[in-house]
This record gives structure tokens, C-alpha cells and sequence, in this order.
């Protein structure tokens, strides 16, 4: 099949791998519906009962297969004019109109099953409406392909028409260029994920796995009641300092623990990991078992956020996240993520997402040193009293440990203010700040929708206020900052919105 | 010349501060004090029946020590309403629209006029007592980016909210 022999002006159905999608979604719903149902089954002696639960888990299985049948039979798609209709002709026939100039993002994604029938599912963004998302279950590659390439060509060709301001502009000038090739940006050799994997923050994943267990126990708790008196006796019968030693045991296995899980993690995620510049932003592949592709228009992008943590930060790379505008609300997941970026990477990302201007040498700002007070306070000294107070009755004297975390806070929380630069510049707004590796965001300043000053009374004795630059894709928070510099902040904040005449998406 | 682009000394911007602040109107006051009450009300008659079904009255110093930080409470929320009535105003200029507050963690939110979706006026039950409205002015922003003015008289809100939707298409005309 070659895409010139697709057209979609006439309505057509999904692939026939769909039928499987759909049934899983189906399954996956009603087991989300059902579940008890089951475990009743599972936990019910008596036998006429459980072939009777069998008989109606079978009938809902049959039903469920008949429906996705159905539903795969009378669900067709097509193009009319510059929308693409979805129609599913049920016991009630349901059309919903998608115009072209509302689509934001067409993604591809490709699990394990779909990679098997070679095809794959299409996401359709529209911003701001009241459905954000619609989707198509599975499509062969080719004609998914087509499907993008013909409706963002349309797109471009509406927008062209158009013009800029809104007036139609003559036919002859239309200049429709052929969407060129795709560059490729950034690509993750299998060593370098690993590299990317080991330099990940092994102490937050720790954390992450030592809440699961905790969580968990608390399941198994609850279901399963322990003999609580015996735990209670194996516990209080150890002293002390057996359990310091204990803990000091586990920390290493823990730390094992969270390396094998971190890098485990990054490969799932990101194996095969592909960053392209296209005509209109960005296109991310990656994904072991569920390929998931994704694409980003370079208005919708409304932060740039990068990370590096201390292992990071040796080996020269970091993790650039762009936060894209998603309707009212920010969803998580709208955001791209691009890991294992080198400076040179870092560069040329920015060359594709930032205007020339927006890159232009910054003047450095600092905030204020009483910062330093209120981190000690806040990760220092309460927490050493919080924590020796609650551990009190297992470790004894040695809770007094917990002391040791304040002279820490003093030493981090310097290192925190000494390392906090504010960059601003004509264009933009930059922030990098960071105790051991670094994190930082770039803002151009037309993105910005609303500014807020603030200032606690602690920061109002000391003159200072806190600002922050609300954005569609999040929000960026600069604290501690002296009152002349966060009103100045502001006020050109504002200058630079009211008096941009760039659409911010 | 293709654009001009001056350069903008800092000093010559237009500051926040500098704005002419209007106070909400004076019966909002009396809305909040209102809504004070019923609260605090609300919150007594729950002591008093959690206090019944626990059968506690005869612990006497219980009952009075419950009654006190009742009554103290009910003060607090009082001195707080009053006071900070006076530091709730809004601003509106040429291009944006300013509300501030907070008594001790003030702030002050700015929207700018060609960054407003839509707005609305809302009339909550006791607002309706009063004659009251506040209205709400959304942004494309995450979460408290919205910018809510209460203790308007209708008309206000509405002439407010014509002139916001006047500007947004006078903008998007450009």
C-alpha cells in the first residue's frame, strides 16, 4: 500500500487487530466493575454457587466479545472538508466533528501487541475543548502515517491561507512547503541509557521503594491480621542500638535495591530512545515494551525545565523536561522528557524551541541570604525534634542523632543559596538552583499568563517577597527575593506580556 | 524599519504599587462577619451534641475549657475578618487587572487583559443577602492563576467584566 492510495475522504474502519484493543479495553473496564464478583468466586465453598458465577462470567465474556465486534463493525472514520469525523453507528449513531485547526498533537503509541500486528494506537489532542482526547485503537503504521501527514499538511495549508492576521491571503502566494525531513536531535545508545540509569537519584528511589513496602505491609495488615502480639514481642525485645545496627545492615541492601530499580526503570522507559527536530517542534520516541511516541509543537511549549542530579551533573549530561500547555489543567504526562541530553544537546534544543534572542547573555540575580534561615529551620530543625521525638521509644539516647541534621541544613542550605542564580535577560527568565546536582527552567517572558507577589511576615521583616510567574504549563515559584528587584521583576514581567503581540500558543 | 524596539529603563515601567487601589464594597464586610457567625454557630451546636452523644457534661472542666477556646477562636476570626477586610482592594488599568490580600501573607495577583480566557459573576447564597457578587476571571495558568474579586456590587462586576471582554477582543484584533 502506498500512502498516494490513501485516501480518507470515504469512511473506513480500524484495523482488524482493533477488535483485540478494544476487547482489552472492555476487559479491563469491567474488571475494574466486577472485581468483587470475582473474589466472591474465589472465596464462596459451597459448588452450585461458583458454577453459577462461572456461567455468568462466561456471559459477560461472550457479551463483551459481541459488543467489541460491534463496536469495531460500526465505528468508521473520514475526512470532510478540513474535519475529521469519528462515527460510531450503534443503536444510536454518534458523529463527532474534529476540525483540523483544533488538533494540537497527533501521537503514536505501540505496546507489545500492537508492535506483533504491526500497528499502531493514534491519539488525538485538541486543546481546550470539553473532550481533550480522542482516539483511534489500532491502525496499520502506513495508514496512521498518512493519516498525520495528510491532516497536518491540511493544517498548515488552512493556517497559510489564512494568514497571520486572520485576512485570506492570494492563492498564488500559498506556498505549502513538503514537510522536509525529520533531523535527528538525540539518540540513547544502550550504554548510555545505563550510564543514564546509574545516574539516576538512587535516595529518592530508596524512598520510593521503602513507602511501597511500608504500604503494602499496612495492605497485608489489614487483610491479614497478624498475630500482633508476637511482632510486638520480637520488636520491643530488641535493643536499641541492635536496631541501628540492623538499619545500618539494610542501608546498603536498600541502596543495591534502588540502583538495580532505578536503571531498570530508565530502560523500560526510555530504551531506544529517539528525539527528532520536525517542521513544527519536536518528536520523542522511546519505550521497551510500550513504544510511545510523542510530538510537540514548538508554541504549545511552554517551560523548559532540566535536571541534573550529582552523578549527572560529573558525567555531563541532564534530563530536559518541556511542559506543554494542555487545556485548562497540566497533566503530568503532557510533559516530554528527553534524558541523558549533553551540552551540545542542551544547545541545540534550545536553537529548535527558543528564539535567538531568548538565548542572549543573562544578568545574574541572587536571593536573598535569609533564605539560609528558613531552609535550616524548615529541613533542619524541625524535622531533627520531629524525628527524635518519634523515635524516641526504639532508639533510646541515640535518637539525639537526629541533631546531627541541623549543622547538615546549615552547610546544605548555604550551599543552596551560594549556587541559586536568577538570569534574566530581554527575552527571557532563567533559574538554575540546586544543592548537590542542579535543576533549572527557562521562561520566556510572553509565556506567562498571570504574576503573583506575595510576602509572609517573616519575609515582609526582612523586605523580601516571593514572585511567581504563572504559565499554562506550570508555574514558576522565585522565592526570597529583595522588594525592589521582585516588583521591578514583576512589573516588567508584565511590561513584556501586554505589550508582546506573539500568540503564547 | 521592520519593528522598532527602544530600550526600557526598569525605573520608567509602570509599577504595581502605584495602582489605584478601590476598596470592595463596604457590605462585604458585614457578609464575612455574617458568614463568621454561622459558622462559628454551626461548630457550637456540633460541640454541643458531640459533647451530648459522648455524654460528657459532667466533666466540667472539659465543658468550660471547650466553651473558652470557642469563645477565643470566635474572637481571632473576628479581629482577622475586620482587619483584613481593609486589605482586600482591586486595581484596574490599561491593561491589567490587580487584586490583593492577606493580613499576614499578603499577596497581590495581576492578570493581563490579553491573557484572560473568560470570566463570570457569581452570586453565592449569602452574597445574594446582601446584594453582592464577585467575580471570577479565568487564565490559561495552572492552579491559583485565576483571579477572583468578591464583594462587588452586581452592576460593578458586570460593567468590569464588559470592559475585561471589550479589551480581550480589542486585543485579539491587533
Amino acid at each position: 500500500m502506498k500512502p498516494s492510495d490513501l485516501s480518507f475522504h470515504s469512511p473506513q474502519r480500524q484495523s482488524p487487530a482493533a477488535v483485540i484493543f478494544i476487547l482489552i479495553t472492555f476487559l479491563r473496564r469491567s474488571v475494574r466493575r466486577f472485581w468483587f464478583l470475582f473474589l466472591f468466586i474465589f472465596f464462596q465453598k459451597g459448588e452450585s454457587r461458583t458454577t453459577y458465577f462461572l456461567g455468568l462470567l462466561i456471559v459477560i465474556s461472550v457479551l463483551q466479545l459481541a459488543s467489541s465486534l460491534i463496536h469495531y463493525f460500526r465505528f468508521y472514520f473520514y475526512i470532510e472538508g478540513d474535519e475529521l469525523i469519528l462515527e460510531s453507528r450503534r443503536l444510536q449513531t454518534t458523529r463527532t466533528n474534529i476540525p483540523f485547526d483544533r488538533i494540537q498533537t497527533i501521537e503514536f503509541e505501540q505496546g507489545i501487541l500492537h508492535r506483533f500486528f504491526n500497528v499502531v494506537k493514534v491519539q488525538i489532542d485538541t486543546a481546550g475543548s470539553e473532550k481533550a482526547e480522542m482516539s483511534l485503537d489500532a491502525l496499520e503504521m502506513e495508514r496512521a502515517e498518512a493519516l498525520r501527514s495528510f491532516i497536518l499538511t491540511q493544517k498548515a495549508q488552512y493556517a497559510a491561507l489564512t494568514g497571520e492576521e486572520g485576512e485570506l491571503v492570494e492563492e498564488e502566494q500559498v506556498f505549502v512547503p513538503t514537510p522536509p525531513q525529520d533531523e535527528l536531535l538525540l539518540e540513547l545508545e544502550p550504554g548510555e541509557l545505563l550510564r543514564v540509569g546509574l545516574a539516576q537519584n538512587h535516595l529518592r528511589t530508596a524512598g520510593i521503594i521503602v513507602g511501597f513496602f511500608l504500604g503494602l505491609y499496612q495492605y497485608v495488615d489489614e487483610f491479614i491480621s497478624w498475630d500482633r502480639e508476637d511482632v510486638t514481642q520480637y520488636v520491643v525485645g530488641i535493643e536499641g542500638s541492635a536496631v541501628v545496627l540492623t538499619v545500618l545492615g539494610v542501608i546498603p541492601l536498600l541502596l543495591l535495591a534502588a540502583v538495580v530499580v532505578s536503571v531498570v526503570r530508565v530502560v523500560f522507559r526510555y530504551y531506544g530512545f529517539k528525539a527528532w527536530k520536525t517542521a513544527r517542534g519536536l518528536k520523542l520516541q522511546a519505550g521497551l515494551l510500550t513504544r510511545r511516541e510523542q510530538a510537540a509543537t514548538r508554541s504549545k511549549i511552554q517551560l523548559i525545565r532540566w535536571y541534573q542530579t550529582l552523578f549527572e551533573l560529573r558525567m555531563g549530561i541532564s534530563r530536559v523536561r518541556l511542559f506543554q500547555a494542555a487545556g485548562n489543567a497540566v497533566k503530568k504526562k503532557e510533559a516530554l522528557t528527553l534524558p541523558g541530553c549533553h551540552d551540545a544537546h542542551r544547545d541545540m534544543l534550545n536553537e529548535v524551541l527558543l528564539s535567538k534572542e531568548e538565548q542572549l547573555s543573562l544578568a545574574a540575580h541572587t536571593v536573598s541570604r535569609k533564605i539560609i534561615l528558613r531552609r535550616v529551620l524548615f529541613r533542619g530543625i524541625l524535622p531533627a525534634i520531629g524525628l527524635g521525638i518519634a523515635t524516641a521509644s526504639p532508639m533510646g539516647y541515640a535518637a539525639g542523632l537526629w541533631i546531627l541534621l541541623i549543622p547538615f541544613n546549615i552547610w546544605t542550605a548555604r550551599r543552596y543559596h551560594d549556587r541559586f542564580q536568577l538570569l534574566i535577560n530581554e527575552y527571557s527568565v532563567q533559574i538554575r538552583s540546586g544543592v548537590w546536582g542542579y535543576r533549572g527552567v527557562i521562561l520566556p517572558w510572553y509565556k506567562i499568563q498571570a504574576v503573583r507577589l506575595s510576602s509572609s511576615p517573616f519575609e515582609r521583616r526582612h523586605g523580601l517577597s516571593t514572585v511567581r510567574l504563572a504559565t499554562a504549563g506550570g508555574t514558576v515559584r522565585i522565592p526570597f527575593v529583595p522588594d525592589t528587584l521582585a516588583h521591578s521583576l514583576a512589573d516588567f514581567a508584565l511590561y513584556k506580556v501586554e505589550s508582546s503581540q506573539k500568540a503564547w500558543m | 524599519m521592520l519593528f522598532d524596539n527602544p530600550s526600557i529603563h526598569p525605573q520608567d515601567l509602570p509599577a504595581v504599587e502605584e495602582a489605584l487601589w478601590q476598596p470592595l464594597h463596604r457590605t462585604y464586610l458585614k457578609r464575612q462577619l455574617l458568614g463568621l457567625a454561622i459558622g462559628q454557630t454551626f461548630l457550637l451546636i456540633a460541640g454541643i451534641v458531640a459533647v451530648s452523644i459522648m455524654s460528657m457534661w459532667g466533666k466540667l472542666w472539659l465543658v468550660l475549657g471547650g466553651i473558652l477556646l470557642w469563645v477565643a477562636q470566635t474572637l481571632l476570626r473576628w479581629i482577622l475578618v475586620r482587619k483584613g477586610f481593609a486589605k482586600k482592594a482591586y486595581a484596574l488599568r490599561e491593561r491589567d487587572l490587580l487584586y490583593r490580600s492577606g493580613l499576614f501573607w499578603q499577596q497581590m495577583l495581576v492578570v493581563p487583559f490579553n491573557r484572560v480566557q473568560h470570566c463570570s459573576i457569581q452570586e453565592g447564597l449569602l452574597d445574594k443577602v446582601y446584594g453582592l457578587a464577585s467575580l471570577r476571571v479565568y487564565t490559561a495558568g495552572t492552579s491559583g492563576s485565576d483571579l477572583v474579586i468578591p464583594g462587588l456590587e452586581p452592576h460593578n462586576a458586570q460593567r468590569i467584566k464588559d470592559f475585561l471582554i471589550n479589551r480581550t477582543v480589542q486585543d485579539e484584533a491587533i
